[in-house]
């Protein structure tokens, strides 16, 4: 599904140079679901960046969904976000101005399709995070939780191969938490591969593997009994 | 307290300079387009002699045909009077200050013929003319009424003709020759030119002052003709200059000075008496109708503040509008700008009213900048026109009362523009922006 | 397109758009109006006035003493003038047409009790008036020497003949050939012997501008004027000798105001330029203020929005997509602020009208200024919404 090598990420400024990766590599396959840990400035959310064509990066090779991403435009680039990548951010990232219901259709409108087939996504999506009857709310009318189900309708609404996840449940009580992963895990089990970038380390251990990320390095990887399973499932 | 907030007021200006000088310069353009145009419209319609335009009156009578009244002036009377009446209202009118006056073009030299001729407008009016209308002596005086009766040839000149041909001499007793005539000078007096030259308007509202003042007893014996309007409605019986002053044509103002209004009534009375009487005599065809008029009322008769004046001043503040709404945008993003540290003020203690006067600080101290900046803008544009336009520089000129109002303009304006994005910002909670 | 979440968008942050869309109102209605009156005095001070305007030099002459013979004067300077080379045509006149100052009467096809008398600009020229004017003279004949009048108060004698503009033929005998009427005065008559197709008079904003006539005769006096017709090229020459030649006969006068008949209208146009030349300083500076007021408005709501344009950019949003989304919500505001302004515009014109006597607005100003304003709101939403298009998608993975 996705394969990085020898991936590197260098910060200029006037004075120092960062490296916020260096020499990454990583495959993940179909249907994983991968948690992603490491140190704040450890290098996580380059990663996530990159990994989600969010960014760019310095040198390397990235083939995702057996395409080579590494030299393509911005317009190229926006495609594969639209139509291969769903997005859950920590801070949900709704657009306050705008209902659920236009929220979820913002990366379908991107994608040109006909009204009536973004209805029916819309409807469908937000049916399996049980929001169907608070499609005319807007986000500042929604509690935390339900705010982070919008966005990850909006993610699953566009039908991706990849489920991005960034800290997905940072900004929740452990309660609302839970119903997330939950969400998270059934949709894993529907067949699309999640990278899931956390620090809390019970959720991390919810993934079918985790990669821990330490000074822009892959430090070591876990592998779970379960993945056997799940990979068979898949 | 309010130092603290000019403090804040400052700082906060300089630390977002481009909106600042765009919310400054946004007022600054807005007062400078008004403050142009209300200048020209102030000075037309200001009191051209303010301590006295109560008690200056104009005198009219109409002696039009019976067939159709007078239609060029706003109350259907003429402006002026005819001959035949001035001689008659300075002859038997109640005993108050007051004269018949034209305006002729003469051509002036020195005593000894062979300098240069010199083509000048000089008025032709009585000797009440300088007490009535405040003009200043420099040497000499009025000729006496001793003088008018006699009908001697005597005149007043005007100080920039005084310099020129006496070179600012005092040439009292010295004589000149107008229209080849010897005149001996009485008096010199200052410039006289009040905008608008509320006198005589026949011809425009702004004028040159005019270079010489000769004795009203002389016009006929020497058939002075005008360089003003004559308007007739009846052909003149006979012909050559002296016709006019028997016609029925109007050519010459008249101007009483009256102290109160008793006075304005026993003067009324006399010219409603003197209508009838010439009615009977078989003049004065239409329906009686006299008129005094002061100073301002006479000024809105003439309609001297011209259409397109009021026009510009319309749209300038049209204009003012746009940029007040500019404004109230580039306010209301800069105070929004700084919701969290508002927020964080809010949960220190600050108040809502704290806030508010905070931010009404901040935009009354744009406004008064954007009022200087405007006030130099205003300058630069004035100057700008009397460059680049034919417009009389008269009507260019700012006064101490102008840059008042445009700094209270500035002010308004800006305070205007800030009430809604000060208020907006003073109820934001203490709460609101602490989260992440 | 995506209007419709545009304007729900735009519909929950209503006070910027408002104040842009209110600006754009009265910048409508204050641009609208500026046009129409630039335009309408750019027409008046353009409109041809009938005569040769660039080959023509006036002048007023004022004599001084009492015992001038003003006939000998007059004739010795008409033959003087015509000698300097260049001039073809001298006449006397009573005034200068377009300088300010000259003479009307009332005049009709009839005299009875109840009379309409039309004012009219009234010319006293010798037979080479039209000549020295260039005059198109459509119907009749013009004057010959023995039409000429010099007035002589011993004989009081007036003139018999006159030549009238179309525009006062069409005026008081309206759907008649004019030419062999009589024109009534209320103490004379003239025949009208010819019509000219166009003469302006002496006063540029009035009505009668077009109606006037032209008398056969001389009034000798203390000052006349002196209308001269020059070839063209030669009228600068012409005018610099006129003084000196007249001088040379008797200086014992004042020659004043040696001018070409062009600057002449140029000087009594004068109060109509300067309009044209404050409306259209207003008019730029308002535009230039409102453009401010939309990049400034626009600059802050991309950054207000900076995470939302990340977001939409992560979700697959293109560069040109963010781009076109401003640029509509931009429009969008601009069209609203631009419907409240025909409705300001017109209730502007309205008060002008009712005032001030100005003219109705003729309706393409409208659309005109409103597809200014268009074009201008764009142009000053590109930059504020190309560097929304610059945001980087990397922005939603930041955290607050």
């Amino acid at each position: 599904m996705l394969a990085m090598n020898n991936i590197s990420k260098v910060f200029r400024t006037d004075l120092v140079e960062t490296h916020a990766l260096r020499d990454f590599n990583l495959q993940v396959n179909e249907g994983e679901f991968v948690s992603v840990t490491g140190p704040s400035g450890s290098g996580k959310t380059t990663f996530l960046n990159i990994a989600g064509l969010l960014d760019d990066f310095s040198h390397g090779q990235y083939v995702l969904d057996g395409e080579d991403v590494s030299g393509l435009n911005d317009n190229e680039r926006s495609r594969i976000r639209n139509e291969k990548i769903g997005f859950i951010f920590q801070s949900f990232n709704l657009i306050p101005d705008l209902n659920i219901r236009d929220n979820v259709e913002v990366p379908l409108r991107y994608r040109g399709l006909s009204a009536n087939d973004r209805r029916q996504r819309i409807e469908k999506a937000l049916s399996i995070v049980g929001l169907a009857s608070r499609a005319k709310h807007l986000p500042a009318q929604l509690s935390g939780g339900q705010q982070q189900r919008v966005a990850i309708a909006r993610a699953l609404a566009g039908e991706p191969r990849l489920l991005l996840a960034d800290e997905p449940t940072g900004n929740l009580d452990s309660m609302m938490a839970r119903q997330i992963m939950e969400l998270l895990e059934s949709i894993h089990s529907n067949g699309t591969t999640i990278i899931m970038v956390t620090h809390d380390a019970e959720l991390s251990r919810r993934a079918t593997r985790n990669v821990h990320i330490m000074d822009g390095q892959v430090s070591e990887i876990n592998l779970h009994e379960q993945m056997q399973a799940n990979v068979a499932q898949a | 307290m309010l130092l603290y907030e000019f403090k804040l007021a400052f700082k906060s200006l300089r630390k977002n300079p481009i909106l600042s000088s765009l919310m400054i310069g946004a007022i600054a353009l807005g007062i400078g387009v008004c403050m142009i145009t209300v200048t020209m419209f102030y000075l037309m319609s200001g009191d051209p002699i303010p301590h006295k335009s109560d008690r200056l009156f104009a005198v009219q009578i109409d002696s039009w045909s019976k067939e159709r009244p007078y239609t060029g002036s706003t109350n259907e009377m003429p402006f002026q009077l005819t001959w035949p009446d001035s001689t008659a209202l300075m002859n038997r009118a109640p005993d108050f200050p007051q004269t018949a006056m034209f305006k002729s073009s003469m051509i002036i030299e020195q005593l000894q013929q062979g300098s240069e001729l010199r083509r000048e407008i000089v008025r032709i009016t009585g000797r009440d003319f300088f007490s009535m209308f405040d003009l200043e002596f420099i040497y000499g005086t009025s000729w006496t009424e001793e003088m008018e009766q006699q009908a001697q040839q005597v005149v007043v000149l005007s100080e920039t003709v005084n310099n020129e041909l006496f070179n600012g001499q005092d040439s009292v007793g010295e004589s000149i020759r107008v229209d080849d005539r010897e005149y001996r000078v009485v008096g010199v007096v200052k410039d006289w030119n009040p905008v608008p030259n509320f006198y005589d308007l026949n011809n425009g509202s702004i004028e040159d002052p005019e270079a010489m003042y000769l004795p009203i007893s002389l016009s006929e014996p020497l058939a002075m003709t005008t360089a003003g309007n004559t308007n007739c409605w009846k052909p003149s019986t006979g012909s050559g200059p002296q016709a006019v002053y028997q016609s029925e044509c109007v050519w010459t103002q008249y101007w009483v000075e009256l102290k109160n209004a008793d006075e304005v009534a026993e003067y009324r009375n006399f010219l409603e008496g003197y209508y009838a009487e010439q009615q009977q005599l078989g003049r004065f065809e239409r329906p009686q109708k006299v008129a005094v008029s002061n100073v301002r009322e006479w000024l809105n008769i003439n309609q001297v503040v011209e259409n397109d004046n009021r026009v510009l001043v319309g749209l300038a503040f049209m204009f003012l509008s746009v940029c007040v709404f500019n404004t109230v945008g580039l306010m209301l993003t800069k105070f929004l700008g700084r919701s969290k540290e508002t927020s964080i003020r809010r949960a220190l203690g600050a108040t809502r009213m704290t806030i508010l006067r905070q931010h009404l600080v901040e935009v009354s101290s744009i406004g008064f900048v954007g009022g200087i900046l405007g006030l130099f803008l205003t300058w630069a544009g004035l100057s700008v026109i009397k460059f680049a336009t034919d417009i009389p520089e008269q009507l260019l000129h700012l006064d101490l009362q102008l840059m008042a109002l445009a700094l209270i303009l500035a002010l308004l304006a800006t305070l205007a523009a800030g009430l809604y994005p000060s208020w907006h910002i003073g109820r934001i909670s203490p709460a609101r922006y602490l989260r992440t | 397109m995506e209007i419709r979440p545009i304007l729900s968008a735009m519909l929950r942050n209503k006070t910027g758009a408002i104040l842009i869309a209110l600006q754009i109102a009265f910048t409508l209605a204050v641009v609208t109006n500026a046009f129409f009156i630039i335009y309408q005095r750019w027409e008046k001070i353009n409109r041809p006035s009938g005569m040769d305007m660039h080959n023509i030099v006036t002048s007023r002459v004022q004599w001084v003493g009492q015992d001038v013979d003003y006939k000998a004067e007059i004739l010795r300077d008409l033959e003087a003038l015509k000698a300097i080379p260049g001039v073809t045509h001298v006449t006397t006149s009573n005034a200068i047409p377009l300088s300010g100052g000259g003479s009307s009467r009332g005049v009709s096809a009839e005299r009875t009790e109840d009379t309409e008398w039309t004012a009219t600009g009234s010319f006293l020229l010798t037979q080479d008036g039209l000549d020295s004017l260039g005059l198109n003279l459509v119907s009749g004949r013009n004057f010959t020497l023995n039409d000429v009048v010099w007035f002589d108060p011993e004989v009081d004698e007036l003139a018999q003949n006159v030549i009238i503009t179309q525009a006062l033929a069409e005026h008081i005998y309206p759907d008649e050939n004019a030419v062999g009427k009589t024109l009534y005065m209320n103490d004379s008559e003239l025949t009208v012997i010819g019509i000219v197709e166009r003469m302006h008079g002496s006063w540029v904003s009035w009505s009668g501008l077009e109606r006037n006539m032209l008398v056969p005769m001389v009034f000798p006096g203390s000052s006349i004027s002196y209308i001269i017709r020059t070839q063209p090229g030669l009228t600068e020459e012409v005018r610099s000798q006129v003084k000196q030649t007249l001088l040379d006969i008797n200086n014992r006068r004042v020659i004043r105001r040696i001018r070409v008949l062009e600057d002449v209208a140029t000087s009594s146009y004068g109060s109509d330029s300067d309009m044209m030349v404050i409306l259209s300083s207003v008019v730029c500076l308002l535009l230039l203020i409102t453009v401010v007021g939309i990049v400034g408005l626009a600059a802050f709501s991309v950054n207000q929005r900076t995470r939302q344009i990340g977001t939409r950019r992560a979700l697959g949003a293109r560069r040109y997509q963010i781009l076109r989304y401003f640029l509509v919500e931009n429009w969008l505001i601009t069209s609203i602020g631009l419907t409240l302004g025909v409705l300001l515009a017109s209730a502007f014109n309205y008060y002008l009208v009712v005032h001030f006597e100005l003219e109705r607005l003729d309706w393409f100003y409208i659309p005109m200024g409103m597809a200014i304003l268009w074009l201008l709101g764009l142009f000053a939403v590109y930059g504020p919404a190309r560097r929304a298009s610059m945001v980087s998608p990397a922005i939603a993975t930041r955290t607050v």
